[in-house]
């Protein structure tokens, strides 16, 4: 028989071991990482459902959903439930939201520092439309009237330009640069058309969903910005720049888009050159405006331009498709010189009876174009009497650029010049009033790879600067040179067109 | 030309700013190259840009940390609701269960007492 103290002694025996294997097994256990004081606060917070969690809730979601209508505990459990996690949806659209204003912020830095602080505001201001019903309202208005007549005129624009390069267009086709502008200037104007069509589509259905109109509004000021920014390109013309500054509205008009042209191939000696299939090109048909777009003026006459630029439309293939469409068609074939004449538009007619325009269209593809007086091509430097190598046109320059150095140079000089646009204005606006001594600081620009240095100089008193009516944020200023500093130190450029 | 002293002040804010860095690298190049050759005052419109952005930023900050508070709350409010959803369900499929069982139950007894029937009479030479 077990004595009481063998017992004790085996219990505490048997105790022992039992002790020992629960330290044994404690200390297994803190090798997995026992909790230790304070440790349970480490523990981030949960805010969301984990993965199988929000399986299971929504599946519950799902059951309600199908469930028949039940009484009692467990109707108020499943509305309690339902209730709360369609809050906990809510607020994880919300934390998505901000995602976005997160985007929205580096957005706005970026605009305010290219494009400056005014216009990121604007942007920011245009954005609540999608949670303003007034915005929106404004923000329609604006699409209705006044963002469709910016466009339409930020169209003609480019139109205008098509209407009179196209004379040049034949003697210009085996320039990329050129044919490149061109085709550009026609993607850009059917993206207005298209921004245009849109504004039209929305009125017309009356949609009163503020994203589409938000991104109508995008598009159209969109497509217009980059016709603007065409303007650095397309905006002034090889003898042009000595003409008294374009007249602020001109009479709209109703134009065919132009045709795309492709890179020549032309061969060197050859006599004649084939136009570009003019009418072919399939152009969204230009839509009305709600209502008459704005004529501020009457079809104000384009004061004779000064026979400096007397371009002559060469062998005038390139037919200009934009002919009013009122005109018959005239004879192809008409042996017509047009030497002296400067160039007009085709629709300027309509203002001026007495004396109808010379065609140029009715040139013929064989008359071989009469000497420029100033005689370098495009894109060869004239020489002045210092024998400083100078161009007479931006577009000349442009050429020059291009063949020199690749497009990417002039791309590149053109994203400066409209990256300086605003402190060129202020410089020549501080030169006009005479206070700023600084106007003659060169403001360089550089083309990156290429490593070309401009130096633009605005000589007091000299440079003029004129806002364009359309587009409103063009200015045409003239009296800048630019001068190349490294590639070729003596060149000079005149003027140039500039968005600001 | 800018004036140096600005023209640093600038560079400095943009290299500190987290914003400009999630601008693309292209852009701040650009923008780096832009400002070197602005005005004293367009610097001081891009440091105000700056301010503003940084400020924006803040409040989109401040706002996700209230969200985030919500949620954590709201998630603990999920998971109750969900396990008191699941006991009130419990409990009611017992309930029904018992039901079912009473209902069984009576089918049962139903039966039994229908036990005497014309059949059951014949069956057991009852009249």
């Amino acid at each position: 028989m077990t004595s009481l103290k063998d017992f004790s002694q085996n219990s505490r025996l048997l105790f022992g071991v039992n002790r020992a294997v629960f330290k044994e097994g404690a200390e297994n256990k803190s090798e997995a990482g026992p909790m230790k004081p304070g440790e349970g606060a480490t523990v981030e917070p949960e805010d969301k459902l984990n993965p199988k969690e929000e399986e299971q809730a929504k599946n519950k979601m799902e059951e309600i959903k199908k469930a028949p209508k039940v009484k009692g505990k467990l109707a108020e459990a499943q509305k309690a439930f339902k209730e709360k996690y369609e809050q906990l949806k809510k607020l994880d659209d919300k934390e998505a939201n901000t995602e976005e204003k997160r985007k929205e912020c580096v957005r706005f830095l970026r605009v305010a520092l290219k494009d400056g602080l005014e216009v990121a505001l604007k942007q920011q201001e245009q954005l609540n439309v999608l949670h303003d019903p007034q915005e929106l309202k404004a923000v329609q208005d604006y699409l209705l009237k006044d963002g469709l007549n910016t466009a339409l005129a930020a169209d003609r624009t480019l139109s205008d330009w098509r209407e009179r390069e196209g004379k040049f267009l034949y003697t210009n086709s085996q320039d990329k640069g050129f044919v490149d502008k061109w085709n550009s200037s026609i993607d850009q104007s059917q993206k207005i058309n298209a921004a245009i069509q849109t504004v039209y589509k929305l009125r017309d259905a009356k949609s009163e969903n503020p994203q589409e109109w938000f991104d109508a509004y995008i598009a159209l000021k969109s497509a217009v910005g980059k016709s603007s920014q065409g303007e650095v390109s397309y905006g002034k013309l090889e003898g042009e720049q000595k003409k008294p500054e374009a007249p602020a509205v001109k009479p709209p008009e109703k134009k065919t888009e132009a045709p795309k042209v492709k890179p020549p191939e032309k061969k060197p000696g050859a006599p004649k050159v084939k136009p570009p299939e003019p009418p072919n090109k399939p152009e969204a048909p230009k839509v009305k405006p709600p209502e008459p777009p704005k004529k501020p003026e009457a079809p104000k006459v384009k004061p004779p331009e000064p026979p400096k630029k007397p371009e002559v439309v060469a062998a005038i293939a390139p037919k200009k498709p934009e002919a009013p469409k009122a005109k018959p068609p005239e004879p192809p074939k008409k042996p017509e010189v047009v030497a002296a004449v400067p160039p007009k538009k085709p629709e300027a007619p309509k203002a001026k009876p007495p004396e109808p325009p010379k065609k140029p269209e009715a040139v013929a593809a064989v008359v071989p174009p009469p000497k420029k007086p100033e005689g370098p091509k495009p894109g060869e430097p004239k020489v002045d009497e210092t024998g400083r190598k100078y161009f007479d046109s931006y577009d000349n320059m442009k050429v020059y650029l291009t063949n020199q150095f690749g497009s990417d140079a002039m791309r590149d000089l053109n994203r400066k010049l409209r990256l300086s646009a605003d402190t060129i204005a202020k410089s020549i606006k501080a030169s006009q009033a005479g206070e700023n001594e600084q106007v003659n600081a060169p403001i360089s620009v550089n083309v990156e790879g290429q490593k070309v240095a401009f130096t633009m100089e605005i000589p007091k008193a000299k440079a003029n600067i004129n806002k364009l009516s359309s587009p409103a944020d063009i200015y045409r200023i003239s009296g800048v040179k630019f001068v190349l500093r490294e590639a070729a130190p003596d060149m000079v450029l005149a003027d140039v067109n500039i968005k600001a | 030309m800018p004036s140096k002293e600005l023209l640093n002040r600038l560079m400095a804010a943009l290299d500190s700013s987290p914003l400009f860095k999630e601008i693309g690298l292209d852009d701040q190049i650009e923008i780096k190259e832009k400002y070197k050759h602005s005005s004293d005052d367009e610097i001081l419109d891009a440091l105000k840009a700056l301010d503003q952005a940084e400020e924006m930023s803040a409040d989109v900050d401040k706002e996700e940390k209230e969200i985030q508070n919500e949620k954590v709350e709201m998630v603990q409010e999920v998971k109750s609701s969900m396990r008191t959803l699941k006991k009130v369900e419990l409990q009611d499929a017992e309930v029904q269960d018992a039901q079912q069982t009473d209902k069984d139950a009576e089918k049962l007894i139903n039966g039994l007492g229908k036990a005497d029937t014309p059949k059951k009479k014949k069956l057991f030479g009852i009249f």
